[in-house]
């Protein structure tokens, strides 16, 4: 972090009733220094975050953003307007530098949630929002039975560009495959695709971007601090070092970089700060990666949360990171054939059941018994694991994203 | 670069960005971006987007003002001891 970063922290530390708590007993010299702050932290330390100055503004005079609940835990995020705006610009200079993409430019997207104060109510009541640069539709009605209804309301809006989940976009396709509708007359103008919220394997990457003929770049951010870090068309991923600043730990070192678990700072929220902020996510930063799109550094998400573990059986758990791995393992073997996955634990059987989507037809058995195997490795017991190829893009949660592990009643419902 | 020059460059990329608010260029000199054609954060931040990419710099964080790009005079002003700091 740059000295003027670290003295703008500093004081956001000094004038931030939790963070003098947190560090009462010590003065803190770097960020680095500071106690790591989780989820918990938001929810119920929540007035404690508010910085000093910013206490008694009134509600008119500042945003509250709450994140997807993804993990299960909703938390909100306190922002002044400018310190959103210009923390959102540090991504649209990426944009821009790498694929020409302007905030004015026209774009789809899909919802899913609408929150009642702190509730989040199942399906949004709104089939079609839209404003001068976006059009989003409702992720639950669109369907093969109704894509029909969407169109035309596409076509007229003519996007530049969509901003989505990669479950959602798979579905899309899925759909515009069934149906017949070519992309190209659906959406003519459009020239890039962005994914977020969702693991997003080379498999989908790749075939997503075959589809809409455009390049697709993926997204890594927060709720809590905007964007962490977002591809370049060479499939690097760029920490947007002018927004965040990321620091690892549980880390170990590798030959080219390090690994560790992800705590970040936002470099620009004044109101609430977010100051080595837990995100259960690990990642790797590598040393000596270069690239001719951007300076600075480049890191790999080690797609999975560290923190989101599933009872196998046998006194045995795994971890999302652990399944991914697994998958990512066996698609580099052969040729990135997964497009999607989960893992289901049917409770009242106690039984496993892994769902895999492939992109092509062949070497299912071997796909499944590489996954399978390196997952007894993890596990370190003889699991059974039952394995079930579908076809069909894979259901997503309430909450619109699609989780790569869950424990389900019964099996048969999904 | 002249401020001269920055002026007319500056028009060129604002007009393109509300070309569809069906404004006459040349009154752009005299308008005021926000109380006059309705800036609000999108335009303010694909402003200062386009000027980074066309003019090869980075606007400070101290000077990324709403204040700073109200008007053609003020950006241009803004853009003009951005680019002689640089130089």
């Amino acid at each position: 972090m740059n000295c003027q970063n670290q003295e703008k922290i500093n004081i956001l530390l000094q004038n931030t009733l939790f963070y003098r708590n947190k560090s009462r007993y010590f003065e803190p010299k770097t960020v680095i220094e500071m106690p790591l702050v989780c989820k918990r932290d938001l929810q119920f330390s929540y007035n404690d975050l508010i910085s000093d100055k910013e206490k008694n503004r009134p509600e008119i005079e500042y945003m509250k953003i709450r994140s997807s609940g993804s993990t299960g835990q909703i938390v909100e995020v306190l922002w002044n307007e400018r310190d959103f705006v210009l923390s959102n610009l540090t991504l649209w200079r990426l944009r821009k530098k790498f694929y020409n993409i302007t905030p004015t430019a026209k774009y789809i997207t899909f919802h899913s949630l609408v929150y009642n104060g702190t509730q989040v109510e199942n399906v949004a009541n709104c089939e079609i929002k839209k404003t001068k640069v976006s059009l989003s539709i409702n992720k639950y009605f669109i369907s093969n039975e109704t894509i029909d209804r969407y169109i035309n309301s596409i076509i007229d809006f003519a996007p530049e560009w969509i901003f989505t989940q990669p479950s959602m976009i798979i579905n899309l396709m899925s759909i515009m495959k069934q149906n017949n509708l070519i992309s190209q007359k659906i959406f003519p103008n459009i020239k890039y695709i962005e994914l977020n919220g969702e693991t997003l394997l080379n498999a989908q990457r790749r075939e997503i971007s075959r589809f809409f003929g455009v390049p697709v770049a993926n997204l890594y951010g927060a709720t809590e601090v905007n964007g962490i870090a977002f591809q370049c068309p060479d499939g690097h991923m760029h920490i947007i070092e002018d927004n965040v600043h990321l620091q690892l730990f549980n880390s170990c070192q590798t030959n080219d970089g390090i690994i560790g678990d992800v705590a970040v700072t936002s470099l620009w929220n004044t109101k609430m700060p977010i100051i080595q902020y837990e995100l259960g996510d690990r990642v790797k930063i590598y040393n000596n990666r270069v690239c001719k799109h951007h300076d600075g550094k480049i890191i790999d998400v080690l797609i999975g949360r560290s923190n989101l573990r599933m009872n196998v059986g046998q006194n045995s758990n795994i971890s999302s990171y652990d399944l991914a791995y697994c998958i990512e393992r066996t698609n580099t073997k052969f040729g990135d054939p997964i497009l999607q996955y989960k893992l289901i634990r049917e409770n009242s059987k106690n039984t496993l059941y892994l769902f895999i989507r492939t992109c092509f037809y062949g070497w299912k058995e071997n796909i499944k018994n590489n996954v399978i195997n390196l997952l007894k490795q993890f596990s370190q017991k003889n699991i059974d694991y039952n394995c079930v190829f579908i076809d069909e893009p894979m259901v997503v949660s309430e909450n619109g994203k699609l989780k790569s592990m869950e424990n389900k009643d019964d099996y048969s419902a999904y | 670069m002249t401020t001269e020059t920055i002026k007319q460059e500056v028009i060129e990329l604002i007009s393109e960005l509300f070309k569809d608010n069906g404004f006459d260029i040349d009154i752009l000199e005299y308008v005021d971006l926000i109380d006059d054609l309705g800036m609000d954060s999108i335009t303010f931040i694909s402003i200062v987007v386009e000027v980074e990419a066309h003019f090869g710099i980075e606007v400070p964080d101290d000077m990324l003002l709403l204040e700073n790009f109200r008007c053609l005079k003020n950006i241009v002003h803004t853009l003009s001891s951005i680019l002689c700091d640089s130089n």
